[in-house]
């Protein structure tokens, strides 16, 4: 780990002391950020954009690694953004893992980077954003994606939101039928219609939920943990987007056991990105 | 450290919340367990059933000295509301701390015409007049003509977002003295620092939006910031202690 300033795991910390306790004391636990990006984004100040910024948040934050997807994946020329996740990756191995994007709008390119990119170390998945992309999920395009996840077991963070619309839960739900084997992370938790993606993590063992943005929704977090399980939940924040302490906060102030709030903040994302890496 | 929270609100509504705060003693509780002392409050039936519904709910609040009740207004011109002299005193008697305003949902136009003789009472006071941005008719451009109308009057602006809209509310706080936000979705990395650093920390007060929100993300935002002490107190409690302690009814 390259940082200096990500505090003592909360295992040696930790007496009687709530985890809101000690994150309020400047503690904590570590913390693995399941849905990062990287780079300036249209519309946004972001004051921590640029990537030595976002490793100084992290190192602040008790943030000890972060899977991202550059913005210039999603609303650029996709391979640039691609080539700008690896270099990132390489710079800051185990602190930065890496989405290789999927842009449906050109497919021609699709299994090119998929080949370049799923392998090289620090690449633990695939990235799909159905809605800037204005593109399905369950659209032709990326049925070469769904396969070769499918097929090789990988994780896949899909942008989701509310319950229709290209990447609802109803449409998730086709995709998670068709390709049981894929790790497919729900973004935003299909926000607006979480019954619906709740239910969809509890009924398929390898959906798992993802906190960006939802996490603020008071009384989400203990539903997830009753319905769907502890250990079907990611910490997520779009950093450099969201404050990640506003979204621990979420986490540690909810009324859930303290093992639920580390599986959450970051035992689940710890788990699959070690066993993308023993697939490898 | 002390947390004044200016944005939470009790009360069950049509629409089912995952969690709910029906009662003000839920309140107490959520706010003991989120580490918050006080609070200006309102009742959810103030927005979404009718303002005069919340405003009388907020009797509750009397049993409790660390609430402080917000009423709700709507334009005087349908003879709903006393007329806006004896509201203001209305609310003097009641122990009011700030007024609230939901423009869009109770369809109003935020401006002299239609309630210029409130408005300006409120600032005449000092009064703090809380309206939620998403009920701002025209958006960020309804704000600036709000504080064009009314440079006296003390605005906080809740649910500014949580997508970095600085470019927005930046040169308001360069220019009003007495326009405000508060932490209730204000969640962009760095922000917080960013504005406390640049344009300083008068500007912003503590709102959480409990029940909405989980209060206890804002908490720990604003206690792990890299602010100085200052400006976490100010931002904690300290600014919105101030604009209550300049009311002069």
């Amino acid at each position: 780990m390259d940082g200096q300033g990500v505090a003592t795991p909360c295992l040696e910390m930790e007496g009687t002391m709530a985890l809101s306790d000690l994150f309020v004391n400047g503690g904590g636990c570590p913390i693995i950020d399941s849905h990062g990006h990287l780079g300036p984004f249209n519309g946004i100040f972001m004051p921590e954009a640029p990537l030595e910024k976002m490793i100084a948040g992290m190192d602040r934050d008790n943030i000890e690694s972060i899977i991202i997807s550059p913005h210039s994946a999603l609303s650029g020329d996709t391979r640039e953004g691609n080539r700008e996740m690896l270099d990132a990756v390489q710079r800051h191995p185990g602190r930065v893992y890496g989405y290789c994007t999927i842009n449906p709008n050109f497919a021609q390119d699709i299994e090119g980077e998929m080949n370049a990119y799923l392998g090289r170390p620090g690449v633990v998945g695939m990235k799909v954003h159905p809605s800037m992309h204005a593109y399905p999920v369950d659209g032709e395009n990326y049925r070469p994606v769904w396969e070769r996840a499918h097929r090789e077991k990988w994780m896949v963070l899909s942008h989701t939101w509310g319950a229709d619309g290209g990447c609802g839960a109803n449409d998730m739900r086709k995709v998670a039928e068709r390709y049981p084997d894929v790790r497919l992370i729900l973004g935003h938790s299909c926000y607006g219609a979480f019954d619906k993606a709740i239910r969809l993590a509890a009924d398929f063992p390898n959906v798992y939920l993802e906190l960006t943005a939802a996490y603020h929704v008071y009384g989400l977090i203990e539903w997830m943990c009753r319905d769907a399980g502890s250990e079907k939940v990611l910490f997520g924040t779009d950093y450099p987007w969201f404050d990640p302490m506003v979204a621990a906060g979420c986490v540690v102030f909810a009324h859930i056991e303290t093992r639920e709030m580390r599986n959450i903040l970051y035992n689940n994302a710890r788990r699959l990105i070690d066993e993308q890496a023993a697939r490898i | 450290m002390d947390f004044f929270d200016c944005d939470v609100s009790y009360g069950r509504g049509a629409i089912a919340l995952p969690r709910e705060i029906e009662t003000v003693k839920d309140l107490v509780a959520e706010l003991d367990h989120s580490g918050i002392q006080k609070a200006l409050v309102w009742h959810r039936d103030a927005c979404e059933r009718d303002f005069d519904a919340g405003n009388r709910r907020l009797l509750d609040l009397d049993a409790y000295t660390r609430l402080y009740p917000t009423i709700t207004f709507v334009p005087t011109c349908c003879e709903e509301m006393l007329p806006a002299g004896e509201f203001v005193k209305h609310a003097r008697a009641s122990g009011v701390l700030a007024a609230r305003a939901f423009p869009t949902r109770h369809c109003f136009a935020l401006d002299p015409v239609a309630c210029g003789n409130l408005l300006e009472l409120f600032a005449a006071c000092y009064l703090p007049v809380i309206v939620p941005f998403p009920e701002v008719p025209g958006g960020w451009q309804g704000v600036y003509q709000i504080m064009r109308d009314f440079p006296r009057l003390t605005l906080i602006l809740t649910e500014t977002g949580c997508w970095g809209q600085d470019r927005y509310f930046r040169p308001l706080m360069r220019r009003y003295e007495r326009f405000f936000i508060t932490t209730n979705r204000l969640e962009t990395a760095g922000q917080l620092q960013s504005i406390v650093n640049k344009v300083g920390y008068n500007h912003i007060v503590f709102g959480s939006g409990l029940p909405r929100n989980y209060a206890g993300g804002y908490v720990l935002m604003v206690y792990r910031a890299e602010i100085g002490e200052e400006a976490r107190e100010a931002i904690a409690h300290r600014n919105l202690e101030r604009l209550i302690s300049e009311i002069a009814w």
